[in-house]
């Protein structure tokens, strides 16, 4: 059976004037919704084993509560995805400074990160399939950071239900990027509990320990002995209450970057990331990428005052993200992979969440 | 470390005891061990209260007093706070667990405690703008819970030693705390003499009975501020563990969840719960706007009486859980209980058991008078004057399903 995708366009309100539009792909096995403000992730619906279909991701109904403060719910982020502390970095023997929008350190890129943005949509087609191009051009100086900007993500279907994130970004100047989708999952369905009962495994031998900013500090730390072992699969409500581990313990939970093994040993290949599963409805996640890290998210601040998608309220522990990227604060620490771009040598990235169901 | 049988048994099979306990409450290899897996002690036999320290605070050194009965059921009581540390019940296969939330250490309870366990007055619950007026005089609170003063101010009963005796006379162990409030003290008129008396009966009950007298004209509203987890602390969310209120009418807030005055039916709403259901079943709708005020559930609920004045013992709630087949029976002479679904539990510190507390970890039954009633009228007289005596009585009664 070949695999065929629709793509249907809508016309989806507008922020301050600009026009927004809502994509939908469908491949008949999965449908996504996205949006053209903040390059959006807005519904994932996937059947679980018995056929019966759920949005697996969190998230808003509107467009309005996207465009106020929100944990950037599907959303993608830049230009530097997660903690760069303090809020400057040195390149080519130039000290940047970017928007410190928290103290000691900035966060997603700064005062009003790609999430806020509406991005220019374009039709495109990936392996001779519907799929959407967005793309943002950040200008030069842009919260700090040097050099034009043209950042953009295409999503499309892949024949293994997957939905696959290829990131491209250009810049007129030598400067530094980290993007990255804030997707929220839940594979019981969004608003219909913790994920405290999902299993998780993930294809990371080592993580990168914060300082109680929950700023990288430099170490690689192996994750043997550690709660960040996910090498075998895990129930996640143990893990996120293993007060044992003072890393956890930091963040509330589960918070940090895992570097992603790499058993090929080259850098920027496709490789599996994690493995996420929900015994009850049989839905399953594998994650790959091509970046270097994943921050592994467990919700720890969703706090019951957000009413999402189907109008529930999402509580501490209703989700789990699996933020690919550069590791955080990169441009701080030799130690990690480098997150230089240069003009001529696009940044390419690509991250895939294929979704599939197991027997009972 | 003092020992005080009421039922006859010797020094030796008491140390026996506590080394089987030990030895059965060491973690199995792994972490993040649920509180499941400790069998009641066979060599358990006869009733008895066991005073141990537990550390020390500015004031002086605090006691804990653990009261045993003959089924498998203890509770720990600290002198600091009046504070349940400890409720050990066994579930439907006698495998016991510690059913409370808290800390193993005084210091923990010092620093960090959202009043696991404690006694919350003299105030319990929240006094609007931290202020009242009384017979013509207005009173200042401290306001610790901005724009409110909660469970009695910055240092309310919680935070205070209480003085503590074993009775020997009633149904099973019984341990009486008593403590003077000073006239003033955190800003409440009179000097208030109050007692709590914990009593651990053969039949699985804990008894908790307040008993407090005034020189002065004053308001007064005690509680007990326990964290269940009927599957044991620390094993996780309490969404499955169903709830049954005996109330028809609650009480809404605004939003800094002082009751508007309204009393408000159930029916129709989240807040019904007539008919036993899973806590988690609606603690998400967030087409209730009380429930997203509160981030989940934190109200007080009207319990149903033949008649407003009526003061007999009925029963509250009937909290379960149907994995272990523990049941909470929690029956009062108050008008109110306070359900609260743990919203301000975060995953920012661990219990006894080591594992982090998060968000819906655990449920408060708190009876009571309602909240800001000194501020409302039409709620029932919160009161208390010179030569009356306020008595009040709560069971927490525990049984398998």
């Amino acid at each position: 059976m070949t695999h065929t995708v629709t793509r249907e366009r809508t016309a989806y309100g507008d922020v301050d004037g600009q026009p927004v539009e809502q994509f939908v792909l469908d491949d008949g096995t999965i449908r996504v919704a996205i949006l053209s403000f903040g390059a959006i992730i807005q519904e994932i619906w996937v059947p679980d084993r018995n056929g019966n279909e759920a949005n697996v991701n969190l998230g808003f109904a509107t467009l309005e509560p996207y465009t106020r403060k929100h944990p950037h719910f599907g959303a993608v982020l830049g230009r530097f995805a997660n903690r760069l502390g303090p809020a400057s970095f040195e390149l080519d023997g130039t000290t940047w400074h970017v928007t410190e929008n928290k103290p000691g350190f900035s966060a997603h890129g700064g005062a009003k990160p790609f999430d806020m943005y509406v991005w220019s949509a374009e039709e495109v087609d990936v392996d001779g399939q519907p799929a959407v191009k967005l793309t943002h051009v950040s200008p030069d100086g842009d919260e700090g950071y040097p050099g034009t900007l043209t950042a953009s993500v295409t999503y499309s279907l892949t024949e293994d239900h997957g939905l696959r994130l290829d990131y491209h970004a250009e810049t007129d100047k030598p400067t530094v990027v980290n993007l990255t989708n804030h997707a929220y999952f839940n594979l019981a369905g969004e608003g219909s509990g913790t994920v405290d009962d999902h299993r998780l495994q993930m294809f990371a031998s080592r993580y990168t320990p914060t300082d109680d900013n929950q700023v990288t500090t430099g170490e690689i730390a192996p994750v043997e002995g550690t709660a960040f072992d996910f090498r075998e699969e895990k129930r996640l409500g143990e893990v996120l209450r293993d007060a044992s581990d003072p890393q956890l313990k930091l963040a509330r939970g589960l918070d940090h970057n895992l570097v992603i093994d790499r058993p090929d040993r080259l850098p920027r290949t496709l490789v599996p990331v994690a493995r996420l599963r929900d015994p009850g409805s049989g839905r399953v996640m594998h994650v790959s990428s091509t970046e270097p890290g994943v921050q592994v998210y467990a919700s720890n601040s969703l706090d019951g005052s957000i009413a999402g998608y189907s109008g529930r309220l999402y509580r501490q522990g209703d989700a789990i993200c699996f933020e690919t990227q550069a590791f955080p604060n990169a441009p701080n620490r030799p130690s990690f992979p480098s997150s230089v771009v240069r003009p001529g040598e696009p940044f390419v990235s690509t991250t895939i969440y294929a979704f599939s169901t197991e027997p009972a | 470390m003092k020992r005080h049988w009421i039922l006859p048994s010797s020094c030796a099979t008491l140390r026996s005891f506590i080394v089987v306990l030990l030895f059965l409450s060491i973690p199995a290899a792994g972490f993040a061990q649920t509180p499941q897996a400790s069998p009641v002690a066979s060599p358990l036999a006869g009733s008895g209260i066991v005073q141990e320290p537990f550390g020390e605070v500015a004031d002086g050194p605090v006691e804990k007093y653990t009261l045993s009965n003959d089924n498998g059921m203890s509770v720990s009581i600290l002198t600091y706070g009046a504070i349940i540390q400890s409720l050990k019940v066994p579930d439907r296969n006698g495998y016991a667990a510690d059913v409370v939330l808290g800390f193993d250490t005084i210091q923990e309870y010092v620093d960090k405690s959202p009043y696991f366990g404690a006694v919350v007055g003299r105030y319990a619950n929240r006094i609007a703008k931290g202020t009242f007026e009384l017979d013509g005089e207005t009173y200042t609170l401290a306001i610790n819970n901005d724009p409110n003063s909660l469970h009695g101010g910055t240092q309310g009963f919680d935070k205070h030693l209480w003085t503590a005796e074993e009775i020997q006379d009633t149904g099973g162990p019984s341990l009486k705390l008593t403590r003077v409030s000073p006239d003033g003290e955190e800003g409440y008129p009179g000097t208030l003499t109050v007692s709590v008396t914990y009593t651990l009966t053969a039949s699985n009950e804990l008894r908790i009975e307040y008993e407090a007298t005034t020189d002065k004209l004053t308001v007064l509203n005690l509680s007990n501020h326990s964290y269940f987890n009927l599957a044991g602390e620390g094993s996780g969310n309490i969404f499955d563990q169903t709830l049954q209120l005996h109330a028809s009418h609650f009480t809404p807030v605004d939003d800094t969840l002082i009751p508007t005055g309204e009393i408000a039916p159930v029916a129709g709403t989240p807040f019904d719960f007539r008919v036993a259901k899973p806590i988690g079943q609606e603690i998400r709708d967030g087409s209730s706007e009380q429930i997203l005020i509160a981030h989940g559930f934190d109200h007080n609920f009207v319990l149903d009486r033949p008649a407003p004045d009526d003061t007999s013992m009925i029963v509250a709630a009937v909290a379960t859980d149907p994995a272990s087949g523990r049941v909470l029976t929690v029956s009062t002479d108050q008008p109110g209980v306070q359900f609260y679904s743990g919203n301000f539990l975060d995953g920012s510190f661990a219990g006894k058991s080591g594992n982090v507390y998060r968000q819906g970890d655990a449920f408060c039954l708190e009876t009571q008078h309602f909240p800001d009633s000194p501020n409302q009228p039409d709620f029932p007289s919160t009161e208390l004057a010179p030569g009356d005596t306020f008595s009040s009585t709560t069971v927490f009664a525990f049984s398998t399903r």
